[in-house]
């Protein structure tokens, strides 16, 4: 058993939880590689990657909040839907800083950014 | 206790207050020498604040992906989910990958 020894470990049976086949699938389908995946941010992530982290993140809540599809945002970005997947799954190694604030500044006009010396 | 077990938590994800982390678990199948539900709780804990896209949604749950996410110089990858309209983050598998 791997129960936490740091934390009070609760009954689950009060939460529906998805069928096991349901689950195998999901599991199956999810472990690809295939798949891209989220990233998140690594602890000594730079000030450019949190900068390009951050504006994905706008991106992506835009697309959350519009409504839009991934391929509609793509459509409405100018970019083909594998650039878009990428901006959505944080994929910031692949991506330019200068792309992202131009799509960026598309959805939101009013954006600013802000350079602040330590 | 049984097959699932749950942890009260305070975290948000998605701009969702999440209280309770389920943990499935599956991953003691083919992962128990490498993690265990203390480790998976200081996973969950990495995607505190984070607003991040389900790879697949099946009815009422959202099931999504998230890697790598590092522990102490280790990496781990995250198979997580969301019921639509509760406060609970539910682990359907976790492991190492480094």
């Amino acid at each position: 058993m791997s129960q936490s020894k740091k934390h009070k470990a609760m009954s689950a049976n009060d939460i529906s939880w998805p069928s096991e086949a349901e689950l195998a699938k999901v599991r199956a389908e999810l472990s690809a590689d295939d798949v891209m995946g989220s990233s998140i941010l690594s602890p000594d992530a730079t000030a450019l990657e949190k900068f390009k982290y951050k504006l994905c993140e706008l991106i992506l809540i835009y697309r959350r909040k519009s409504g839009l599809k991934q391929k509609e945002l793509a459509q409405l970005l100018g970019i083909d839907e594998s650039r878009m997947s990428e901006i959505l799954h944080y994929k910031i190694k692949k991506l330019s800083s200068d792309r992202l604030q131009e799509h960026a500044q598309r959805l939101y006009p009013n954006i600013k950014f802000d350079a602040t010396a330590a | 206790m049984g097959q699932r077990r749950k942890y009260a938590v305070n975290l948000k994800i998605n701009e969702i207050q999440i209280t309770h982390v389920v943990i499935d678990s599956h991953y003691e199948i083919a992962h128990g020498d490498s993690i265990n539900d203390d480790i998976i709780l200081d996973i969950v804990q990495l995607l505190n604040g984070l607003n991040i896209d389900p790879e697949k949604v099946v009815g009422k749950f959202q099931y999504f992906k998230s890697e790598p996410l590092h522990l102490n110089d280790m990496s781990y990858r995250l198979i997580w989910l969301l019921e639509d309209s509760q406060l609970y983050i539910g682990v359907a598998n976790a492991f190492r990958r480094s």
